[in-house]
């Protein structure tokens, strides 16, 4: 995971330099989009949600501790405001359920489409909280560490977290017929 | 039912963290449990799925929206939290701000009175005709003091048009974004003007600076948005009102 760069562009942030906050928006822009489309399904909650996040953080760059790595706190905001928008979601909409939006993520070909879209539904088959754990490991590339700080768990029970929702995931890929 | 110990091992391969004696235990195990094959199987194709999905490209409007925000624009202006938070927190500021702020109320309602309803030698001599509303209005200026660009942007209103006109200041912020990439946009309802190039100074008529002018007499109250761009980014927000409406 990159993140050289990243103290320096919240340091010069922090002075007010707005191009710095640029870099790190054209930086963090697309894997927190992704994160929060895979969180929600919806593109433009997904974005809503982005916006949101990256608000936050310059809102509370002041809060921000440099000993933790910065993309540890960004995704932290984005798994959390992904989390909100679902609960926003549960209180205004009623349950769709699989007909919801399906104009997920560029899966190329068809056979790609139905495959990402039949993974896409089997994620939302799961709680938020095991969604969030595949999301940072298999679409950020998190380790197990990050994971801990992102979620402020213990490693372990980040770990058991994973393998539970991948057991999850992996029986409702095969309910689904994806694989 | 599996073990923990399996669980761990499966996952752990598939996470490619197995050391070369919990890859032989893990095999040892595997021969012995057919649940552990399928699970094995049923992980690596999951697995295997997640990590092929593809990262979506975020929309296009995303960043604009975020550096465009007056979020972004009004922590930037000087009022960022931390500032504002001590400003608030010290009793004797808040009430000098209050004070300040009632005076220059004042002055502005003061200031608007006289525009409505005092009239200058010069709008009734040789005429007993009313004189076109834009003839009264005195000119406005808009200070723009940002990190890309600097400079003073005043508004001429007339009887037929409204003449703007932006001045750079002479020590521009340093830095490969600065004047040269930057462009002042003034709108009047649908028609918008672009100043732009202010890394070359000019003349324009009737004195330095960069000027163009908007067709149409400027009605009382009428707002003029104003937006400096960077790169062809939004940077900061902001609007002149004509004088003379509530």
């Amino acid at each position: 995971m990159l993140e050289d760069g990243d103290g320096i562009l919240v340091q010069r942030c922090r002075g007010g330099d707005r191009r710095a906050f640029e870099a790190l928006v054209l930086r963090y822009q697309k894997p927190v989009f992704n994160a929060a489309l895979r969180m929600l399904r919806n593109p433009e909650d997904a974005r809503d949600v982005a916006q949101t996040v990256f608000l936050k953080v310059y809102e509370h760059l002041a809060d921000y501790d440099p000993n933790f790595r910065f993309y540890s706190w960004i995704y932290r905001i984005a798994v959390n405001e992904s989390i909100n928008m679902l609960g926003r979601r549960r209180h205004h909409e009623p349950i769709v359920g699989d007909e919801a939006d399906d104009s997920v993520g560029p899966e190329g070909n068809v056979d790609g489409q139905q495959v990402g879209l039949g993974i896409q539904r089997a994620l939302m088959t799961l709680k938020p909280d095991y969604r969030s754990v595949i999301v940072l490991r298999h679409l950020l590339d998190c380790s197990y560490q990050d994971m801990a700080e992102i979620l402020d768990l213990p490693e372990k029970t980040v770990k058991s977290r994973l393998f539970a929702a991948r057991q999850l995931l992996a029986e409702a890929l095969r309910r689904g017929g994806v694989t | 039912m599996l073990d923990e110990k399996c669980l761990e091992l499966l996952h752990a391969e598939i996470d490619g963290e197995l050391s070369a004696a919990a890859r032989a235990e893990l095999s040892r195990r595997l021969l012995v449990s057919a649940e552990a094959r399928a699970l094995r199987e049923d992980l690596r194709r999951a697995c295997a799925e997640l990590d092929r999905l593809p990262m979506a490209e975020p929309p296009a409007e995303l960043r604009q929206h975020i550096l465009g925000s007056p979020r972004v624009a009004i922590a930037r202006n000087g009022t960022a939290r931390t500032g504002g938070r001590w400003f608030r927190a010290v009793p004797v500021m808040r009430y000098a701000a209050v004070f300040v702020g009632g005076l220059l109320v004042s002055a502005l309602a003061f200031e608007a009175s006289r525009g409505l309803t005092g009239r200058g030698v010069e709008d009734v001599a040789g005429t007993m005709a009313s004189a076109p509303v834009a003839s009264r209005m005195a000119a406005g200026t808009l200070r723009v003091d940002l990190p890309e660009l600097r400079g003073t942007l005043s508004f001429q209103p007339s009887a037929r048009e409204l003449l703007v006109r932006f001045e750079p200041d002479a020590a521009q912020p340093a830095g490969a974004h600065s004047a040269g990439s930057t462009e002042v946009v003034v709108a009047r309802g649908e028609r918008e003007v672009h100043l732009k190039g202010f890394a070359a100074p000019q003349q324009a008529e009737g004195g330095p600076g960069f000027a163009v002018t908007l067709p149409g007499p400027v009605a009382e109250g009428e707002v003029v948005a104003v937006r400096i761009l960077a790169s062809g980014v939004l940077v900061h927000e902001d609007q002149w009102r004509a004088p003379g409406a509530g």
